[in-house]
């Protein structure tokens, strides 16, 4: 706009650059440094702790692959899952009369601390089955309880005798747990944005395809999924990005233990238990990395967005 | 009140050139259209007057003033938007004094304002109403009110009717023109719709792809358009476009267009001597094609037969879709004629409104210029 | 010229059906429906039951928790408010309320306000750089907190300024501080705030800018009388978002508070989980406690909350 001042927009974002700059710029730029240095960050040591995390030659508190691995697990079922509940639930609150208190309901785990959903979910993996919730259903249809948070054998054990005990890492009852809760809390996050981009989809458009003769479930695949797809790839993006930083839940109910350790957990322990800054930044700046890729298509999705305004 | 005036204005966005050179001379009081279809550069012209885009190359003057780096609240115009743009959170009346009490107005002077602008208007009972409970059309007079108010030395309008339905459209457009007669202040009004152009301007610009194709009366542009475009832009429904070569010589010329011949009249045979034996492109108005049986007397005509394809009953006309030969032609004619779809038909061509173009250029030939596109020039605005 | 046939009296009539029938074809769609209603259910019930389990939970004797499971509790009716009276009445239950409060609020307040002026910039000025500038500031959002907690932490050790603030207490500045908290927690919900309010922002229509700059409104009017009032549901939302997260944070204020007389709810709620470690009944009343502000915001606002994220989040 002419007549505007070319310092103004500046003056404008300069308390957001600067708080940015000092509490996310620098920490990231800090820690980069630290993961070059050794453990008391007084030492360079070039690539050493990279090397240390690869070659992986005395296990930390835990092993560095398997925590990949762990990670790894979380970002495939953990967003599948998360987004499929969403957008299932959306579709299906969607035709009910009292979908505002469903969607409530399914929303509330949002809004509660992880502290309280540790103390929640410890309460529903307890191992006794005269107490805990889940083991208690388990006997009463004629399983045996199951140690849920401790167990690292394969999931499906849980259930039936058939399969092998024991798959690799990180295929782990305990991790499947752990990813439960994680679904329990996120899916009405997935559920609330689908659920308006599901409105926006003109009724139209449904009901065009209704007259040509669909059923639901090829309207569904068809038309709605294909629109909903730009609200699809946003809520994924959250979701991955949150499978990598994720930390709380995972240090309140097991803290890491019975090979359940993630990145964000790991480097916690390294840095703030064992006072290795070292290894544990080169954690962190792994973690970063992992990350790039995922920003790196949000921002292209962004960009397109931004054409069109 | 004041006239504006562009001087080799050229706007480029990037890469693409939205105005190229545009010199327009606007005096005061008078009622320009600025009319061309989408993308011509017509809104990109009134958004660098009011001073909502920076220009790249050219002035602007406002009045005698160069308002190039002047903000848009210094220049002292009002501009209707075509979405209204009015404040929701607001009510009528403060969307009308917001201009104002931005500028300190005592508030007597402000209701004084606004409750004669409501008048004019006719909005004295929507106040208090926010725009959200208002129709299209009180939410427009709203809008025009809110530019009214601050009594600017020009008034900019951005396609202000394409939003409200077709009968409504015919009603404001009159309110329009007797608005710019009541305040006297040089109104500059962008639009696509040839018809709004054509009944309200005193003056009409015709853009296209951001050049100035002609400016001139609505009569001057019906008339004597400068070229194909504006030929076949300016007049619904629109010109008929033939292909021909000029014959004969200047007693007894005629363009021969393959499927049938027109006689060329003695005043146009003398401007195609030069042109004798090309091929050129010949225009001519649907309301100039007459059924032979039907003619107004004293006509200089031409006769040609033709197949008559769809026909349509407009009530007070007829429009006759026809095949001559290959090509396509459409008439308006007397409600009498008999013509039917598949008979074939005597119609005459008045071959005193035909126009000539040159394929090549798309320049009408034989046009006796009155007025230069520029208008009277600054320096004796200047000193006028 | 043409007939005209006489219309039809009753184009649009519906044959007449007995009233039985009628009813029983209303009674087929509703169980064709059921389902459907099933399935919601169902599925409600079974997200509500964890939390349902704890509330249930912190009502019962301590006897009973560790020997039974909830539902028998609704079996045998024996419930207690003794959980609630040792949890409450904890000598600094009181007080870390109000520590919350004080460490949340302006938090909120700080973090929407700084990211409304910026959010305003991105969306409304044109200057060299925005749109780099703009992702930067969205890319952040993948910055684990936990990575700054060790340079924060050095900084604020550093730059501790040990002055009593009165009446709020803490430190001035730095480790033990409220505004170091404040400051901290802006910069963490910053690139999310940001984000949102940008994007509902540049959703206002443009025309509406225009007319306000040509009636001689400055930046700063525009975005108090204008933008600001317009933007209601997503600044609500956001408020709530941001409040909600730094009321439940627990990392932050344990490594940059320190002092047990500032520590919020969450922090005591965690040294009493800490100190009766196997007392569950204890356990589950507390977390109950601390569960109970977020809750109620929740459902009083959680209109607004689900309007904003979409405001930020989905266009088109």
């Amino acid at each position: 706009m002419i007549g505007r001042r070319w310092w103004t927009p500046w003056l404008w974002l300069a308390p957001a650059l600067a708080i940015l700059g000092i509490f996310l710029i620098y920490p990231v730029v800090d820690t980069v440094r630290r993961s070059l240095y050794d453990k008391t960050s007084s030492s360079f040591v070039g690539l050493d702790n990279f090397q240390y995390i690869i070659e992986n030659p005395q296990p930390l508190t835990s092993d560095t692959h398997g925590v990949l691995l762990n990670n790894l697990l979380w970002i495939i079922v953990f967003t599948g899952v998360t987004v499929t509940l969403g957008l299932v639930f959306a579709v299906l609150a969607n035709r009910v009369r009292y979908e505002a208190i469903a969607k409530a309901i399914i929303f509330i785990p949002m809004a509660i601390s992880f502290v309280a959903a540790a103390v929640i979910w410890r309460f529903m993996y307890e191992f006794s089955s005269d107490t805990g919730t889940v083991n208690a259903i388990l006997t009463s249809v004629g399983g045996d309880p199951t140690p849920w948070l401790q167990d690292t054998g394969a999931p499906q054990t849980w259930l039936t005798q058939v399969g092998p005990d024991d798959l690799p890492a990180p295929f782990q009852i305990n991790n499947i747990a752990l990813i439960l809760v994680g679904i329990w809390m996120w899916s009405g996050f997935a559920m609330v944005i689908m659920s308006a981009g599901l409105k926006g989809i003109p009724t139209e458009i449904l009901e065009a395809a209704r007259v040509d003769g669909a059923n639901e479930w090829q309207i569904f695949r068809r038309i709605m999924i294909p629109m909903l797809s730009t609200t699809i790839v946003v809520v994924a993006t959250t979701l991955v990005i949150n499978a990598l930083k994720l930390f709380d839940l995972v240090f309140v109910l097991t803290g890491g233990r019975f090979e359940t350790d993630v990145i964000a957990t790991l480097f916690f322990t390294q840095a703030f238990v064992f006072r290795d800054f070292g290894v544990g930044a080169a954690l962190a700046v792994v973690l970063l990395l992992a990350v790039i890729p995922v920003m790196a298509i949000g921002i292209r999705r962004f960009q397109v967005q931004e054409e069109t305004r | 009140m004041a006239s504006v005036t562009f001087e080799h204005v050229t706007k480029r966005f990037d890469k693409v050139v939205a105005i190229n050179d545009l010199s327009l001379e606007i005096p005061d009081k008078e009622f320009l259209v600025v009319v061309g279809p989408s993308g011509c550069g017509k809104s990109t012209a009134l958004r660098l007057l009011a001073g909502l885009e920076e220009i790249t190359l050219g002035n602007i003057y406002i009045g005698a003033r160069l308002v190039n780096n002047v903000a848009p609240k210094d220049r002292d115009i009002a501009m209707v938007f075509q979405s209204y743009a009015l404040y929701p959170h607001m009510s009528v009346y403060d969307n009308m004094a917001f201009g104002l009490s931005l500028r300190q107005t005592p508030k007597e002077e402000i209701r004084r304002r606004v409750s004669e602008a409501a008048q004019i208007l006719g909005i004295e009972g929507l106040l208090k109403r926010k725009p959200g409970q208002l129709s299209g059309g009180q939410r427009q007079r709203v809008a025009l009110g809110r530019a009214i108010v601050r009594e600017p030395a020009v008034f900019l309008f951005d396609e202000p009717l394409s939003n409200l339905d077709a009968k409504l459209r015919v009603q404001t457009r009159a309110e329009l023109s007797k608005l710019h007669l009541r305040l006297g202040t040089t109104f500059i009004y962008v639009t696509h719709d040839q018809v709004e152009a054509m009944t309200m301007g005193t003056r009409i610009a015709v853009l296209k792809d951001g050049v100035l194709q002609q400016v001139g009366t609505p009569q001057e542009l019906y008339e004597r358009p400068d070229n194909m475009f504006v030929a076949g832009f300016i007049g619904s429904p629109a010109m008929n476009f033939f292909d021909g070569i000029v014959k004969g010589n200047v007693e007894d010329m005629f363009l021969d267009a393959g499927d049938f011949k027109i006689a060329v009249p003695a005043e146009k045979a003398q401007d195609l001597v030069a042109y004798l034996g090309k091929q050129l492109i010949f225009g001519i108005r649907p309301e100039n094609i007459h059924d032979q049986g039907f003619s107004p007397p004293g006509l200089a005509v031409s006769p040609v037969t033709a197949m008559v394809d769809v026909t349509e009953l407009m009530g007070n006309e007829i429009f006759l879709y026809l095949l001559i030969g290959d090509k396509k032609f459409l008439a308006r004619v007397d409600p009498r004629t008999r013509a039917r779809p598949g008979q074939e038909i005597q119609v005459v061509f008045n071959v005193a409104k035909l126009h000539v173009f040159d394929p090549a250029t798309e320049m009408a030939i034989g046009i006796s210029r009155e007025e230069t596109t520029s208008g009277p020039s600054r320096a004796a605005l200047a000193s006028g | 010229m043409h007939e005209r046939e006489p219309a039809t009296a009753d184009a649009t009539a519906v044959p007449k059906q007995s009233p039985g029938a009628a009813f029983a074809s209303a009674l087929g769609k509703k169980l064709a429906r059921l389902p459907l209603h099933l399935i919601i259910i169902g599925i409600c019930i079974l997200w509500l039951i964890p939390t349902l389990a704890l509330f249930i939970s912190s009502f019962r004797e301590p006897a009973d928790i560790s020997t039974s499971g909830w539902w028998n509790a609704i079996k045998d009716f024996d419930f207690t408010f003794s959980n609630y009276d040792t949890v409450l009445s904890q000598r600094n239950m009181g007080r870390s309320f109000v520590n919350s409060l004080i460490i949340t609020v302006p938090s909120t307040v700080l973090s929407i306000l700084i990211a409304a002026f910026a959010a305003y910039a991105f969306a409304w000025m044109r200057f060299p750089g925005r749109n780099l500038l703009f992702l930067l500031v969205v890319a952040l959002l993948v910055v684990p907190l936990q990575m700054t907690l060790i340079p924060i932490l050095n900084l604020y050790t550093e730059l501790r300024v040990d002055k009593e603030l009165p009446l709020i207490g803490g430190a001035l500045f730095g480790t033990g501080s409220f505004v170091g908290m404040w400051l901290a927690h802006t910069g963490y919900g910053l690139p999310f705030a940001v984000f949102l309010l940008r994007n509902f922002f540049g959703s206002l229509p443009k025309d509406l800018f225009e007319s306000a700059y040509l009636d001689g409104a400055s930046d700063l009017l525009v975005f108090f009388r204008i933008v600001l009032p317009l933007s209601g549901p997503a600044i609500a939302a956001l408020a709530i978002f941001q409040f909600l997260w730094v009321w439940n944070d627990l990392l932050v204020a344990l490594i940059y508070l320190g002092d047990p007389d500032l520590a919020p709810m969450t922090l005591t709620i965690t040294s009493l989980v800490t100190s009766f470690g196997t007392q569950y009944q204890l356990l589950t009343a507390a977390a109950f406690v601390s569960m109970a502000l977020p809750l109620a915001i929740f459902f009083a606002l959680q209109r607004y909350f689900v309007q904003g994220l979409l405001a930020g989040a989905v266009k088109g």
